[in-house]
């Protein structure tokens, strides 16, 4: 074997991983090259101490496992940020566990074998059959909503005493349920007339009729189909009613900020009316204005779009999950993009929209496409720097027909958001996209042609 | 006989979840490696561990090849510890100080895997060089050395051949030598 043979084979062979058969070829060479075995002996001497410097690093690994088996387990409050086992059980089986809480727990039967089944965790087909037979006898209630999306784990439980179960995505929820979400999970419930009604982190609701919630805590998004009677939300101390509306209500226990009043704390429902209006008591609120009641106390509206955005931004995780939901997204990322040039916080804005994804990458395409955004260059230039950074496979033609643009910024990241992807800019750096003698069209239309290639990995992608 | 991977992930789908115990205790220490080749010792090696677990469990459903349990598990680690960094990238971005529900436990952190300044000089050298290398072959060479798997398990676990394993193990230690090497002058 020559040197550059061994060379390839020397870590195989202290590993003792080379195959029998090339194992007596690098002996003998070994015997015979001295800077080969030299090169060796280092390689042993440096195995000898990576060996010594990375096995200790395995201490305190069976505690870890066990502890992440234990926190899985757990039945009470979860870990903050983590879900429930149990509830998953029911999420990742997508059967058993999911459909009984559709029947109100009023026979104690019913509730007592289910604790069973959740407390071994598993169920046998004895216990399966029971239950099923069981479920017959209920009469089954009528659905309210669906829960349509879900970033992590949601309970639902018929009345007060019941326990909690796991709600999975797509299960229907009767009338007069409480729900949850555990953890950091958001959530989002579709009805039948078209409200849609979204759950914050750490949120509990009671789900009471088509138009009314009661917000036992937390942070509920609402967007209200127009109906004759009101929709209504209540809290244990006040009643908001809206008609058609946009809404966003968070109640919240807060820490008084003195150590002597810790122990007292303060309740504070907080109403931000996105579109429509809204009465909150007798006070009526409308669209642009935050509300706050405070043990009671209902102060002065204020206006201001960024509080209401930034109040409202924790639903954008739920919209970017939604599918079929495009128009709602594309409001909400316009609302962002107006913010940026309006505000001196426009990095938040910006940061906002980064971290809603790929699925802004069309709209702001179309936003730069717009006539509109013609006139507003440093808000294009913003929407362009982004979209080239989040723009995915399926985005390369409108990338490439912005190539065309006339702001040679505009065009330069374009460009950039191309080979970012493609991994190629076909020989047409910066210095070309954003020369003013660029000759656009005939830039782009190499680009054309390049994405149109059927074999490539973005699938011969053509507007 | 212990049941396979596969055995074990369509158990818990089935509605046991004692099963994912025995995936956790079996890939702990593998996705330890991983996290620690990602993020260095000094990041929260321990808390993306726990991370990938639970990211693992409440997704388990969506697992295409059951037998693939491990470099399924591998990808969510991977996109874990890149949420980790770019969460910490955002960080700077004082939301909390606007938001109702951002607080300062939010933000990802966590112990350290190890204290370089509880490292003796030697340990740190080589832990330091192991660092410093590509992200390919320091992942590599953790797994072999920390796990102490084959090239075959190792090349199972991250989706490429045997040979590809060895390839990055020569690289690694050729890199390794030339580092340390060079720290040992300074």
């Amino acid at each position: 074997m020559k040197c550059t043979e061994i060379e390839d084979r020397l870590s195989a062979w202290i590993d003792g991983e080379l195959p029998e058969a090339e194992r007596a070829g690098v002996e003998e060479h070994l015997a015979s090259c001295s800077d080969c075995a030299r090169t060796s002996e280092a390689i042993r001497a440096e195995d000898g101490e990576l060996r010594a410097a990375l096995a200790g690093g395995r201490e305190g690994e069976d505690a870890l496992a066990e502890g992440i088996i234990r926190d899985l387990r757990r039945p009470a409050s979860p870990p903050k940020g983590r879900v429930l086992w149990f509830p998953l059980v029911g999420a990742a089986a997508a059967g058993f566990l999911v459909a009984f809480f559709l029947y109100r727990g009023e026979d104690s039967r019913i509730v007592e074998m289910e604790r069973r089944v959740r407390e071994m965790g598993r169920e046998t087909e004895t216990l399966r059959k029971e239950l099923t037979e069981a479920r017959k006898s209920l009469p089954r209630r009528d659905l309210l909503c669906r829960l349509q999306v879900a970033t992590g784990a949601v309970e639902v439980k018929a009345a007060p005493a019941d326990p909690w179960a796991p709600l999975a995505t797509g299960g229907g929820v009767p009338a007069g349920s409480w729900v949850r979400t555990l953890g950091k999970a958001k959530c989002s419930f579709a009805y039948e007339d078209g409200t849609e009604v979204r759950l914050n982190r750490d949120t509990e609701v009671r789900l009471a009729d088509p138009r009314r919630i009661d917000l036992a805590r937390g942070q509920i998004s609402t967007r209200v189909a127009r109906a004759e009677r009101k929709f209504r939300v209540q809290t244990d101390q006040a009643t908001i009613e809206a008609i058609g509306t946009t809404l966003d209500i968070a109640h919240v226990w807060r820490s008084a900020e003195s150590d002597e009043k810790k122990a007292e704390g303060r309740k504070v429902t907080t109403l931000a009316v996105l579109e429509g209006a809204a009465r909150f008591g007798d006070r009526p609120v409308r669209a642009g204005e935050l509300c706050r009641m405070v043990d009671g106390r209902l102060e002065t509206p204020r206006s201001g779009r960024d509080l209401l955005l930034l109040t409202n931004r924790w639903v954008h995780e739920i919209l970017v999950l939604q599918k079929g939901n495009d128009r709602e997204l594309e409001k909400r990322l316009n609302d962002l993009l107006v913010r940026i040039g309006r505000t001196k916080m426009e990095y938040l804005y910006e940061a906002e929209i980064r971290a809603m994804g790929d699925r802004c990458a069309l709209p702001l395409a179309r936003f730069i496409q717009s006539e509109v955004s013609k006139k507003e260059s440093h808000r294009r230039r913003k929407a362009a720097r982004i979209l080239a950074d989040i723009a995915g496979k399926e985005h390369l033609p409108e990338l490439a027909d912005l190539l065309r643009d006339k702001d040679p910024i505009v065009r330069v990241q374009m460009a950039r958001g191309l080979s970012r992807v493609v991994g190629n800019n076909l020989g047409m750096d910066e210095r070309y996209w954003g020369a003013p003698s660029c000759d656009a069209d005939r830039g782009a239309k190499r680009w054309e042609t390049y994405l149109g290639q059927a074999d490539l990995p973005w699938g011969g992608k053509r507007r | 006989m212990s049941p396979t991977d596969a055995d074990l992930v369509c158990a818990v789908r089935d509605g046991r979840p004692d099963a994912f115990g025995e995936l956790v205790r079996r890939y702990a220490g593998r996705i330890r490696a991983v996290c620690w080749g990602k993020l260095g010792r000094r990041g929260p090696v321990d808390d993306m561990v726990q991370e990938t677990f639970y990211r693992g469990f409440r997704s388990i459903a969506t697992i295409e090849d059951p037998g693939k349990f491990g470099g399924w598990l591998y990808g969510i680690a991977v996109r874990a510890c890149l949420d980790w960094r770019k969460a910490k990238e955002r960080s700077q971005v004082s939301f909390g100080s606007l938001g109702a529900d951002k607080t300062a436990d939010d933000f990802p952190g966590g112990r350290p895997l190890s204290d370089p300044e509880e490292e003796d000089h030697r340990r740190r050298r080589v832990l330091d060089g192991v660092e410093g290398l590509p992200e390919i072959y320091r992942e590599a060479v953790i797994l072999f050395y920390y796990r102490k798997q084959s090239y075959e398990e190792i090349g199972g676990f991250l989706g490429i051949s045997a040979a590809a394993v060895n390839a990055r193990l020569t690289k690694a230690r050729a890199l390794l030598r030339q580092r340390l090497a060079t720290t040992m002058e300074k």
